[in-house]
């Protein structure tokens, strides 16, 4: 049973990264509702386990518990070796690789320019949810999260040479989902 | 265009590029990869794309908000932790908040 003071300083560690803990489980899940499940299971074993914290680096920690929760729940749902809800797989990055795709353009006040970001939105987020889990989630973490290369790695439990081999693998593929949309 | 057999040495150059765009590498380091860049076609295209996929997850991907449901169930499930009337600076410890 946590004291009034556990209690208190776990809401002041949690709360402030509430937000990113959702986001994270949203690009990992997909669905409104099942990145909501994660979150709370994600809170549940956080505040389980909180005596454990040491303190050093809450968001990480929290950050690492959702990932994890994230990756039991689809590892449940296909009741197997976690084989990511992904449309493309790493290799597809390899072959046919083009580096054209058309440079985003800093949207004006001009309608047909805040037309064309809204569109560049879409298409960026339609072309981040099609990548594979392992390479997303290292994504999202460095861009969406400002997690260093140190912190993605010890997140998601993988040396710091597979996190930037991911994030480069990321780039290339959203490079080339972006330019085959254009087409 | 950025080969799929591109050589061991412009690979390595490529995650040294991207390391020194996302300020992760040593300036020292830098030195040698610009230098190797300043010749390579390849990485030259390597880094563009690293730059302009930066700068358009970082623009563009949404940063879904936890739903108030979410926020007010974890409200009411430290209720002790909320800080009821009392100083908020006695109450809480300042974490930083991501950038």
């Amino acid at each position: 049973m946590m004291g009034t003071s556990d209690s208190r300083q776990f809401a002041s560690i949690v709360l402030p990264y509430l937000d990113e803990a959702y986001s994270l489980a949203r690009w990992l899940m997909g669905g409104d509702s099942s990145a909501e499940d994660v979150v709370q299971e994600a809170m549940l074993r956080a505040l389980t386990y909180f005596r454990t914290f040491k303190g050093q680096n809450p968001r990480a920690w929290i950050l690492q518990i959702v990932r994890n929760v994230a990756y039991a729940t689809l590892r449940e749902r296909q009741r197997g070796p976690v084989a990511p809800p992904m449309h493309r797989n790493e290799t597809d990055a390899n072959a046919d690789e083009q580096s054209e795709f058309s440079a985003f353009v800093d949207p004006g006040p001009n309608p047909e320019t805040l037309m064309a970001a809204a569109q560049q939105r879409s298409r960026l987020n339609a072309a981040l949810a099609e990548l594979p889990l392992v390479v997303r989630e290292c994504l999202v973490l460095h861009e969406l999260h400002d997690c260093s290369y140190r912190e993605i790695a010890s997140i998601t439990d993988v040396p710091i040479g597979t996190v930037t081999s991911r994030i480069w693998r990321g780039r290339r593929m959203l490079a080339k989902l972006l330019a085959d949309a254009e087409r | 265009m950025i080969s799929p057999s591109m050589s061991p040495r412009c690979h390595q150059m490529i995650l040294l590029t991207q390391a020194e765009i996302d300020g992760e590498l040593a300036v020292s380091e830098a030195i040698s990869v610009a230098s190797h860049r300043a010749n390579c076609l390849e990485c030259q295209t390597a880094y563009q794309v690293i730059r302009v996929m930066r700068t358009a997850v970082r623009r563009y991907a949404v940063r879904h908000g936890a739903p108030p449901a979410l926020r007010n169930w974890l409200l009411a499930m430290s209720p002790r932790a909320m800080p009821t009337g009392r100083d908020p600076k006695e109450a809480a410890v300042e974490w930083p908040h991501s950038p």
